[in-house]
């Protein structure tokens, strides 16, 4: 472990005054460290002003708790300070989540499958057209997913709702929301493949089938 | 039209059986951009990590809050009263 990273642990596992610098410095670390990440994703969450201010102040104060609740964690596999970054900049992304349901509007409960493709990337709009054949096998596939993957998948890929968002929405972690979609892809992989529409072997992945059949050309 | 399938359904679809998903990038994410920050083999070193953050926007949003951070880049920020002042 480093010089720094044995300094905080020793100052915040210490009595009276020393620790309570030790945590006042920390707290300021983790406040500025908020301040700047709520300021970098503040103009993409379209949040500003004092409300970003306010969530920046909670995060770092939510960060302190679950830290010093964590600290005989720590092992120096990084800086601490690294490892301290990383509460605030993980509570800033919850909290965004969360936030992400204030704004009007939210398309939960409309389905912009015409949009997915220009959503992934897909710039040319004269292969708009050429696209909807897919799009439709898309859809059939996804009426075959479980009433969780079709929800979940939908929201995040074809209408683009954060994964943060849909955690803070269902009450799953991210890990459990990105599994639910990453098991409706690999379902959606393997029907297309059935159905003809992917070359390669139904269920195998990414990397196994690359082409769609001629009939779509 | 080529019979390569477009580009954005491999997006859509693209499912490694090396990603070890957003819980356990999490868990290591400052170990992660501790590596990458000092120019070593982060993906080496954590491979299934690093097919995540290339799957994963908002795991990769938060690696790049962290590396932020971690090399004190100044963040510019506009002021209540219209100015700019840095972080």
């Amino acid at each position: 472990m480093d010089e720094d990273s044995s300094s905080w642990l020793a100052a915040l596992r210490g009595q009276g005054a020393e620790c309570r610098a030790a945590q006042a410095q920390l707290h300021e670390l983790l406040l500025k460290a908020g301040l700047k990440e709520a300021y970098r994703r503040g103009p993409g969450a379209r949040i500003s002003g004092p409300e970003l201010e306010d969530l920046a102040h909670q995060a770092a104060n939510d960060a302190m708790v679950s830290l010093l609740h964590k600290l005989d964690s720590f092992c120096g596999e990084s800086r601490f300070t690294t490892w301290a970054y990383r509460f605030v900049v993980l509570e800033i992304s919850s909290k965004l989540g969360r936030h992400f349901w204030r704004r009007p509007c939210i398309p939960l409960d409309t389905e912009e499958w015409d949009r997915l493709p220009e959503r992934h990337g897909a710039l040319d709009p004269l292969a708009k057209a050429e696209h909807q054949d897919l799009i439709a096998a898309v859809k059939r596939a996804v009426d075959t997913l479980t009433e969780r993957q079709r929800l979940l998948f939908v929201a995040t890929v074809v209408n683009g709702i954060p994964i943060d968002a849909m955690s803070a929405r269902c009450g799953a972690t991210p890990g459990a929301i990105y599994k639910a979609v990453f098991d409706a892809r690999r379902k959606i992989r393997a029907y297309l493949t059935t159905n003809g529409y992917l070359e390669g072997e139904a269920g195998m992945e990414g990397v196994a089938s690359r082409r769609v059949k001629a009939e779509l050309t | 039209m080529s019979d390569d399938a477009p580009d954005w359904i491999e997006r859509i679809l693209v499912t490694d059986p090396r990603d070890v998903g957003c819980d356990a990038t999490r868990a290591v994410l400052h170990v992660y951009a501790d590596v990458l920050a000092t120019g070593n083999d982060a993906e080496g070193r954590y491979p299934g990590v690093a097919v995540h953050l290339a799957a994963c926007d908002a795991c990769a949003e938060d690696l790049r809050g962290l590396s932020a951070l971690i090399v004190d880049k100044p963040v510019r920020v506009e002021a209540r009263g219209g100015q700019t002042d840095q972080i």
